[in-house]
């Protein structure tokens, strides 16, 4: 059928067309299974998100739980920048006080951040140790 | 299929003998009692063909029934091939016949026959509005199928979801989730979108959707069957597991033929259109899939340390999410050129609204996803919502809608392969063979 | 005054370049002593004036012009009184001879012989001229749409009408419509038919007479001098009365159609509610609706069967041409009365011809009409009274049965003509019966009369003609006519059929067959008043004459006759009727006493042809094959095949005949003794499909070259040295291979043994 092998919709093209296409579509999930499996078999994930805090206190000064915090602890930090920049309001914990515990913004910030592709804004003021770009100079610490 | 020869085989003997001894005229008695609903008794359904007319199939009356749609269909099988009978029972009004017949979903509507057809009657039309038919028969639901295919019914059909989501939406911010006062955001949803109350209300949805579909595709199964006279038959293999490996091996090559799309690439009109399905097919599994994974994320035990949401750009299911996008996007794009350029063909409203709901809920995908990256509040809620609304439509109608084929036309084809019927055209192969 | 005859050898068109001009000039001054000849440049333009300005200033009487062919001259490019006769050197010897060559110029030589032989023979022709003036007016028999538009037509153009309708009013089918198919672009709505109008038009005009309830009696006579007798039908006055007498010139039978009864193959006629088209179109035109003739209630749904009486072998095998539009058309008007009412058509073929289609079309798309291919093979009576149909090999299934109020069976046309053959043959074999001679004699005459008694009484012209009192006819009761020539003609001069006499037809089809009909009995009357023939022989001013004296009453003229020109007297003797004569010269070829001779055509002026050929001796090795070619189609043939340059062998010597069946066996006779190797004939092709002009012509010429053979064996001659052959004009071609395989023939039996005797 030289007719369809001319648009390479024919036989072998088009299986392998498909199959790549199949492939694409199962990739991401075979990327999960194979780390799942690994994980499943006493590996380690091959990424920890969150570092735990170094002061070993379970206890969240935000009082929530772990994936909450991760699910929404921007909006908290939004909301405490909403209250000491327009209306005064310090009476909330902010960004300085997690630093108290989660000491390394490397490992406690920017995995996830770098993961899902965010820069925030917070780091351009806020003082995290490990943070290359601190300026003492213009930024000293509270 | 044997059997049925042999009936027409033996009725035609019958009725030859009976010419043969001069007997014309009959003895009424044998006639006595109504036959409507039998083998071979028409009572044509006027109200079909006119709702056949109003939607793509008003060429059908045109057809003279030369033939030429069946001798040149690449999908058409030997014997008994279509679409010259269904255009024949159509133009009868022969309703419950159209309706349990399986060829009407072999059928992709490549529209080589209606380009070809003599008089100017568009069978691959006409079949898709014969299906859309079939669908309303099957559904369950029947009376959303009958609002699928209404225009006045559009803003119902999209009211129903705008009003879930509204609801749900009320319902998760009453929940006592994390409200702040202060905050000057339009929309009270999607930075505190209740996204496991949205998770699971899909989900639910979801479950509704899927037993309708397997409801409907049994009632269908079950028709064929009937008409077929296989009625109680059943797979050879005797035990449980036997018959599972005997229906897989029937249903697997099927479903591979589906996503290999060897029926479409046997289309000669409009050769792109083996592309755009094709790309159409994968967004749409892609998407699927990966919204699976984030509906499904709470309970995957792939996922053993949580779901990381929202994605980040390069993360695996982002990447596959936006491919997605974009098939789906090229592809109906590719459909909408496509109908517009075939002036004849300009679609029916279960096609358009389809592509357009396609269409629709990747653009707002998009959308949502830009104004997310760049954080254009409140636009980006909006979008979100509208999108989420789109979703909505496309999964609840799925039963109901155009999209309906994805389950009808599979259990054709397969109910073609289990009987028999697997749309093989041997002579013309042969014969194309020879020409080359 | 004294002949002089002039010759015009033409040196134009390569003829001077490929002849010896001077050994041709002198056949005609040395051989023939003609006393004019004269070289010429060519046969047209200024050549063919000075030509004719020649014969003027010389007083030649008789001119021979050797040149082109005498198809390529217009029929007015001669004076009248003048004979002249062209010999075609440039199509049948230079263009098919090489260059030069002995024998082509020894074939130049013997057509310019023949020719100069042939006009010292011919006689000028004088017209005929009835004692009586020829009477112009046109009876028209039959007073349809057909009828109506021949009779409306002839008034309009001057000629006065006699319309003569048997029933008591005019319109005929036409006016029993109740509404008419779509005629007008865009052919989709029905149409009021019109038919009163058309009657008003035909009944106010000053020169159309019309006789209602009456038919024609007798019509004695020939064109130009038809003396009708009109007749009642009972109507009004009482039956048999003569209602009128008067003098026609021509006549147009436009007597339209009945509709078959197809009671034996379809159970039309047990069952009460199958009624046929015919019915229907009554009882919606009487009543406005449709009802079950059973119990009256309203119809809701109709099956059509269609060819119900056409094309099957039981009742006629042509398609009736309207029975599918009627169908239609009554599909329309149940589908008007209700919008739920269902009507099937089941048909073998749908025919809308022409722009019909787009109503076919226009009824198709309606939901509530079904239409089908198929068979029906059985209508029954349900118990609810209803009726069931049953058809196979249909479209929707292979058997399917569907239940309706009422079936109509779409019935055909059958023409209301009659077979004059037919009838004569009848009454001849019924005189045989009382009369006749021996017992066996007598018994098949018997037979034939059962087997023709249907034809009993079926006259509708009632001629007084020698060979039966109506048209021929050919096949399946349609007036004999060359349906694609000449479809107007039939086999008597002057009488024209139209409508669906002739063929079957729609209302718009017999308005122009009437309209050609009339314009062809217009033509008659005209050229017989000038003494011409009529078709195909158009303008022919020659005509038969009968030396009488030495008739044996054979009585082989006047069966022969293919137009029926001859009658008898009681003793068998011809009568000529000279108006009926075509001048086909078959009358010649029949008669075995050679008294029948035209003045420019005849057995003395063909034999000195045949005679002027020289025969060269046994030993010259050069056979002569004498051939006779039909002028209409044979040799236009022959000048093809020289416009194509074809060779063919150059010892035949052609002779052109009117009609082969004008072909006396005694000039073949005479050819043999003359030393000829062989004849050859060729006409036009005969048998059912026949393209005869003259419709029995070369097979009578077949017949006849049967008993040429026999005569030839007599003679101690094989019966091969004459063929006959048919051809196409299309078919030149074939020409040079006939030519060549004849004289194959020849060589196989050998030279003429009579040679040089």
């Amino acid at each position: 059928m030289p007719e369809n092998a001319a648009h390479g919709r024919s036989g072998n093209g088009r299986g392998l067309l498909v199959s790549i296409l199949v492939l694409i579509v199962l990739a991401p999930l075979g990327y999960y299974v194979v780390r799942g499996t690994a994980v499943a078999l006493g590996g380690k994930p091959s990424v920890e998100f969150l570092e735990r805090p170094a002061t070993q206190d379970d206890r969240c000064i935000w009082n929530m739980e772990a994936g909450e915090m991760r699910l929404h602890h921007w909006e908290h930090l939004a909301r405490i920048r909403e209250d000491v920049v327009r209306f005064g309001k310090r009476d909330v914990p902010g960004l300085n006080e997690c630093r108290n515990c989660h000491q390394s913004r490397a490992n406690f910030c920017d995995r996830c951040h770098n993961q899902v592709s965010l820069t925030p804004d917070c780091f351009g003021c806020h003082y995290y140790p490990d943070n290359e770009h601190w300026d003492p100079q213009r930024f000293p610490e509270r | 299929m044997a059997k049925g020869d042999k009936t027409v085989e033996t009725a035609d003997r019958t009725s030859r003998e009976k010419q043969e001894a001069g007997a014309l005229v009959s003895p009424p008695a044998a006639l006595a009692d109504s036959r409507d609903g039998q083998p071979g008794w028409i009572d044509p359904d006027m109200d079909f063909i006119r709702v056949l007319s109003r939607q793509s199939g008003d060429s059908l009356k045109k057809c003279i029934q030369c033939g030429t749609c069946s001798a040149i269909c690449e999908l058409s099988p030997d014997p008994k091939p279509f679409p010259r009978k269904e255009m024949a029972w159509a133009v009868w009004g022969m309703k419950d016949r159209l309706l349990k017949d399986p060829d009407v979903w072999l059928c992709h509507q490549c529209n080589d026959c209606s380009t070809r057809c003599p008089r100017g009657a568009r069978p691959g039309d006409v079949l898709a509005a014969i299906r859309q038919q079939s669908v309303a028969r099957y559904a369950v639901p029947r009376f959303l199928a009958r609002w699928a295919n209404e225009p006045y019914c559009v803003p119902l059909l999209l009211g129903i979801p705008i009003a879930l989501l509204t609801v749900v939406l009320y319902i998760g911010n009453s929940l006592g989730v994390p409200q702040p006062s202060r905050e000057r955001i339009i929309f009270p949803f999607c930075n505190k979108l209740p996204h496991w109350l949205l998770n699971v209300s899909f989900a639910v949805v979801g479950i509704l959707v899927l037993a309708a579909v397997v409801a409907g595709a049994m009632r269908f199964w079950r028709a064929m069957m009937i008409a077929d006279g296989r009625d109680g038959a059943a797979l050879p293999a005797k035990s449980p597991p036997a018959r599972i490996v005997a229906a897989l091996k029937i249903a697997v090559p099927v479903l591979w033929s589906i996503i290999a799309h060897d029926d479409f690439a046997k289309c000669t009109k409009t050769r792109l259109r083996f592309y755009s399905h094709l790309s159409v097919l994968f967004g749409f599994l892609a998407l699927s899939l990966v919204a699976v994974w984030v509906v499904t994320a709470k309970v995957n035990p792939l996922i053993p340390d949580g779901l990381i949401y929202p994605f980040g750009f390069w993360h695996p299911w982002k990447l596959l999410a936006n491919l997605g996008g974009v098939a789906i996007l090229a592809g109906c794009l590719w459909m909408v050129v496509d109908r517009v350029r075939d002036n004849e063909h300009s679609g029916a409203f279960s096609d358009w609204t389809l592509i357009v709901t396609l269409l629709a809920v990747v653009v707002t995908g998009f959308i949502a996803e830009i104004l997310h990256f760049v954080r254009l509040e409140p636009h980006r809620h909006v979008a979100y919502f509208t999108h989420l609304v789109f979703v909505l439509t496309l999964l609840m109608y799925l039963p109901y809608s155009k999209l309906a084929h994805i389950v009808y036309r599979t259990t054709a084809l397969i109910y073609a392969e289990y009987s028999g019927r697997n749309g093989k055209n041997t002579a013309r192969t042969a014969g194309r063979e020879e020409e080359s | 005054m004294a002949d002089k005859i002039g010759v015009f050898i033409c040196t134009g068109y390569g003829i001077a370049e490929a002849l010896d001009i001077d050994a041709l000039r002198k056949v005609a001054t040395d051989e023939y002593k003609v006393p004019f000849c004269k070289l010429v440049d060519s046969c047209e333009g200024a050549d063919l004036e000075a030509i004719v300005e020649n014969i003027r200033s010389e007083g030649l009487t008789k001119v021979v012009i050797a040149g082109i062919s005498p198809r390529c001259y217009s029929a007015s490019a001669f004076p009248g009184s003048v004979i002249v006769e062209k010999v075609a050197l440039r199509e049948h010897v230079v263009w098919c001879q090489p260059a030069g060559h002995e024998d082509t110029q020894m074939l130049a030589e013997d057509y310019l012989r023949m020719y100069i032989a042939k006009v010292q023979k011919m006689e000028l022709p004088e017209p005929f001229h009835p004692e009586e003036m020829i009477d112009k007016s046109i009876l028209v028999v039959g007073g349809g749409i057909a009828g109506m538009t021949a009779a409306l037509g002839a008034a309009k153009a001057g000629y006065s009408v006699q319309l003569v309708e048997k029933t008591d009013r005019l319109g005929g089918w036409l006016a029993r419509q109740h509404k008419s198919v779509p005629r007008k672009p865009p052919y989709v709505e029905l149409e009021d038919t019109g038919v009163d109008d058309l009657i008003g038009q035909v009944e106010g005009n000053p020169r159309i007479n019309v006789h209602t309830s009456a038919t024609t009696s007798r019509i004695a006579g020939a064109p130009g001098l038809f003396d009708v007798t009109l007749e009642s039908t009972g109507n009004g006055r009482p039956a048999g009365d003569v209602l009128d007498t008067f003098r026609v010139g021509a006549v147009v039978q436009a007597t339209g159609w009945r509709a078959t009864d197809p009671r034996d193959t379809l159970p039309y006629g047990k069952l009460k509610d199958v009624i046929r088209n015919v019915d229907l179109e009554e009882m919606v035109k009487e009543q406005g609706r449709i009802t079950r003739p059973s119990d009256g209630k309203d119809v809701k749904s109709i099956a059509f069967i269609q060819c119900g009486g056409s094309r099957k072998k039981e009742h006629h095998s042509y398609c009736s041409s309207i029975c599918c539009l009627t169908s239609l058309k009554q599909a329309v008007y149940l589908r008007r009365s209700d919008d739920e009412a269902k009507a099937y058509i089941f048909y073998e073929f749908m025919r809308t011809p022409g722009q019909y289609e787009d109503f076919y079309r226009s009824v198709q798309a309606d939901p509530g009409v079904f239409l089908t291919r198929g068979e029906v093979t059985e209508v029954t009576r349900d118990g609810d009274g209803k009726l069931v149909v049953t058809a196979r090999n249909t479209m929707p299934g292979e058997q399917i049965h569907v239940k309706v109020d009422l079936v109509v069976l779409a019935a055909g046309m059958q023409p209301n003509s009659a077979d004059g053959e037919a009838i004569r043959a009848l009454e001849d074999a019924r005189v045989v019966v009382t009369a006749g001679e021996s017992e066996t004699q007598r018994k098949e005459a018997a037979e034939k009369v059962a087997r023709l008694k249907r034809h009993e009484g079926t006259a509708i012209l009632n001629l007084t003609y020698r060979q039966g009192p109506d048209l021929p006819t050919l096949q399946y009761g349609f007036p004999d006519s060359h349906f694609i020539c000449f479809p107007f003609e039939t086999r008597r001069t002057g009488i024209y059929a139209a409508g669906c006499v002739r063929q079957p037809m729609d209302g718009l089809g017999s308005m122009e067959d009437g309209a050609g009909a009339a314009l062809k009995a217009i033509q008659c009357v005209e050229m017989i008043s000038r003494g011409e023939a009529v078709h195909p022989r158009a303008g022919d001013t020659s005509y038969p004459d009968f030396l009488l004296q030495r008739c044996t009453q054979c009585k082989r003229c006047t069966e022969e006759c293919p137009f029926g020109v001859l009658n008898e007297d009681e003793k068998g003797t011809p009568l000529l009727w000279a108006t009926r004569c075509r001048r086909c010269g078959i009358c010649l070829g029949a008669c075995p006493e050679r008294i029948v001779s035209f003045k420019d055509y005849s057995v003395s002026i063909v034999g000195a042809m045949i005679k002027a050929v020289h025969v060269p001796d046994e030993d010259e090795e050069k056979p002569r094959v004498l051939a006779f070619l039909c002028e209409n189609d044979a040799l236009p043939a022959l000048d093809l095949a020289g416009q194509h340059r074809l060779r063919y062998n150059p010892f035949v010597r052609v002779i052109p005949v009117r009609c082969l069946g004008s072909v006396a066996s005694n000039w073949v006779v005479e050819a043999m003794s003359a030393g000829y190797d062989g004849v050859i004939m060729i006409g036009c092709k005969y048998g059912d499909d026949y393209q005869c002009h003259f419709i029995k012509g070369s097979e009578l010429a077949a017949t006849r070259s049967e008993n040429i053979g026999e005569k030839l064996e007599q003679m101690a001659m094989e019966s091969e040295r004459v063929e006959l052959h048919q051809l196409d004009i299309s078919e030149y071609d074939r020409l040079p291979k006939i030519f060549d395989d004849f004289m194959e023939v020849i060589e196989e039996h050998g030279m003429n043994p009579f040679k040089g005797m």
